[in-house]
């Protein structure tokens, strides 16, 4: 079938937020796009359910069921997967995934994606980063350069609405900020204590996707101020912080230009043999499992990282028996993600005479020192960690019967400050990290499981204890006391942030996908979300991945235009 | 219902009311995991507001307290530590009735806060029993704390603060 009503000029597979991104561009240069979502349709607000409710009216306290826990284990690991949100995310039992190695793998199945309750962190990378794998010796080198990209930040950054200062650190680019939350006393303390002992340490406020200023752009996408509720992975009435569902989807449909086809599964890509071109791709409805094809002259790919690799695995042809653009095996390949194993808490003996007041959802940031400008350590690359100082009013609940109750309602007092830090480490993309389909177990929709296969390595180790010892130091320069470090051992994929796969690169031998994220040998093909990445840096990705694809999905746009693809 | 049976039924009634205190008469709720008699819920159910007496109408909340317990035992524990709750709860029986001590909401103060030590010096020679009064405890405070007068009044929650000062000063 091959009418008009299954043709358009983009595709984008995948509503989540790289997704949204191509859809939003593509739709404002006026192409027809077809944007399909395997999961659910999500409105904006509309289908927030527990948006407003209040702590008390959860039947639960925010716990989770323990039939549904024990039932999924991976996803009740997750820090959001709560009776508030618990709606927004993929259940193990729902769909079913390989695990030769342990892997959670965290998904949100719904338009909108992970984007309805991700942390919201937004830090640009910087060359550092980029030129991190041609320094160092691993994985390929990147295609691309900061000044690729910094334009696309830009202009990513000035749509979405990024709170944060301009702080002068040269691995952390600055960007097109809306005014910062404070930092609180403690928080302004250890950025001091950091300044005066270390020459190229920074603590600085954590950039992230929250509206602090009213700006003509957020009035036209119907988004206001962030009220510092701290319950964003519910979604936001008020659209303070961005999600595909408040501000990309919204905006396409205004155009005119999007369709919108929610419950479609994306079977694989329909590639041409005689125009060397995909064509489109092939569809299974998510309830009635009846198939449809649909066409158009270019195809975003922007499954989610590992959910794009499959697809591309299961694209199958006589020209990609291995898998679309699969030429030398390298598909599903290099993955890699974030080491969160590592945290580090303390007490502060100050400031007993401060406490924060009201509410704000983002803490401080340590950029990236370790190995930066050299090499410098027995491992490789570094960690950048988060910072965050807290204090509140404690109850007494000692005692029972009428003694309880007396210290319950007369005994409140604050408790001291509590200080952490969390690692977020770089991890290396290795050959033997890897995703690929089951040759035997199928999904209901008749598309093979994913089996994932990534671990831990020594350079992994040695950085945790790098951070244990740096972080000591660095707590006790502070004043910190009763520091205590803990180690989870959790498995890769609690980060959620797990990439590659489809990495980029200049050589179509040792990469599959170009500077503009065409795939080599399928250039109508892109793929912009995590799949594409090269390497992992330290930054969380998201605004990274936003950028790529405005910028890729632009290149899109002129080649169409030029009639190249 | 004609006279006899009217008759019959006020005496189970008044057999009833002589074996079991007054708030005994309600219906015992079904949970599918937690599994209450009659008897056993009347002292549950007395023990939750002993352990920390409130005026409810000054701290409303949307389910009674015994209710929230219930609900988060048969909804959200494992099948081993409702187990081990419900032996704890028999052994309280057991010493209620070792100590002919029948209905906990009529006690005096001095008499509710022996039964209280005696709990808490049970922790290593009753285990169950201890963990039965640690867990209702816990519950019972996060019911309390968690209604919306205490966290609006005493703690000062704001839904939505609209605001963020780093260092208030208290």
């Amino acid at each position: 079938m091959n009418d008009n009503s299954h043709t358009f000029d983009a595709i984008v597979i995948g509503a989540g937020m790289s997704g949204g991104w191509a859809a939003k561009e593509f739709c404002d240069h006026g192409l027809k796009t077809l944007i399909l979502e395997r999961g659910r349709d999500v409105k904006h607000i509309t289908d927030y359910p527990t948006t407003n409710m209040l702590p008390w009216e959860f039947k639960h306290r925010g716990r989770i069921p323990i039939e549904v826990e024990e039932a999924n284990p991976v996803i009740s690991r997750c820090y959001a997967f709560r009776e508030d949100a618990m709606h927004f995310f993929v259940k193990d039992t729902e769909h079913p995934y390989g695990q030769p190695k342990p892997f959670d793998w965290i998904r949100g199945y719904q338009v909108g994606g992970r984007s309805i309750m991700w942390a919201r962190q937004t830090q640009r990378w910087s060359n550092y980063d980029f030129e991190g794998p041609a320094r160092d010796g691993f994985a390929v080198d990147w295609p691309i350069r900061y000044e690729d990209l910094a334009p696309w930040y830009s202009h990513v950054e000035a749509f979405v609405g990024i709170s944060g200062n301009k702080d002068g650190v040269d691995t952390l680019p600055d960007g097109e900020f809306l005014k910062a939350w404070d930092l609180n006393c403690v928080e302004q303390h250890f950025q001091t204590s950091i300044k005066e002992n270390y020459k190229d340490r920074h603590v600085i406020y954590a950039r992230c996707a929250h509206i602090t200023e009213m700006k003509e752009i957020f009035q036209k996408q119907g988004r206001g101020l962030c009220q510092g509720r701290n319950i964003c992975q519910r979604g936001c009435p008020f659209g303070g912080y961005f999600n595909s569902n408040s501000t990309l989807i919204p905006w396409a449909e205004k155009t005119g230009n999007l369709t919108l086809r929610a419950d479609a599964v994306v079977h694989s890509i329909i590639f041409d043999e005689k125009s060397g071109k995909a064509t489109g791709v092939r569809v299974v409805d998510r309830l009635t499992k009846e198939t449809t094809e649909y066409f158009a002259k270019v195809i975003f790919v922007n499954a989610g990282t590992l959910n794009s690799n499959l697809i591309l695995l299961n694209s199958l042809s006589d020209r990609f028996p291995n898998g679309l653009g699969n030429d030398h095996d390298l598909l599903g390949k290099y993955v890699a993600f974030h080491n969160y194993r590592a945290r580090i808490s303390a007490e502060h003996p100050g400031h007993k005479e401060f406490a924060p007041e009201g509410g704000r959802p983002t803490s401080a940031y340590v950029p990236r020192f370790r190995n930066v400008y050299r090499q410098e350590t027995d491992f490789l690359r570094g960690y950048a960690c988060t910072f965050g100082a807290y204090r509140g009013k404690q109850t007494n609940s000692d005692g029972f019967g009428q003694t309880l109750t007396d210290h319950l309602l007369d005994d409140k007092e604050y408790g001291g400050w509590r200080v952490g830090s969390g690692m977020m480490g770089e991890t290396i993309p290795k050959e033997n990290s890897r995703v690929w389909l089951d040759q035997e177990k199928k999904d209901e929709w008749g598309i093979p499981l994913l089996n994932i296969s990534m671990d831990y390595d020594e350079n992994d180790e040695k950085m945790i204890q790098d951070f244990f010892e740096q972080y000591t130091e660095m707590f006790e320069k502070a004043g910190f006391t009763n520091i205590s470090t803990r180690d989870s051992k959790q498995a890769p994929g609690l980060d959620i942030h797990e990439m590659g796969g489809v990495r980029m690169g200049s050589d179509p031998k040792t990469s599959m996908l170009n500077k503009w994220h065409q795939i080599h040998a399928c250039p109508n093909v892109f793929v912009t979300d995590g799949a594409c990445m090269t390497s992992v840096s330290t930054q969380n990705p998201s605004l990274t991945f936003m950028a790529m694809t405005a910028r890729a999905a632009n290149h899109a746009i002129e080649q169409l235009k030029k009639e190249e693809i | 219902m004609n006279r006899r049976q009217a008759i019959q039924q006020l005496s189970i009634m008044g057999v009833g009311l002589a074996l079991y205190p007054a708030c005994n008469l309600e219906d015992v709720p079904t949970y599918a995991r937690v599994l209450l008699e009659r008897k056993q819920y009347g002292i549950f159910k007395q023990f939750t507001e002993a352990i920390l007496p409130v005026d409810h109408t000054l701290y409303p909340t949307p389910e009674p307290r015994s209710t929230f317990i219930l609900t988060i035992l048969n909804d959200c524990t494992s099948t081993q530590e409702i187990g081990q709750y419900l032996e704890g709860l028999k052994e309280f029986e057991t010493y209620l009735s070792e100590n002919k001590l029948k209905s906990l909401d009529k006690l005096s103060n001095e008499k509710l806060d022996e039964i209280f030590s005696h709990i808490e010096d049970s922790k290593e020679s009753n285990e169950n029993l201890s963990r039965f009064a640690r867990i209702t405890k816990s519950l019972a405070v996060q019911h309390f704390t968690g209604s919306e007068k205490f966290m609006t009044e005493e703690m000062e929650y704001e839904f939505v603060p609209g605001r963020y000062i780093g260092c208030a000063k208290i």
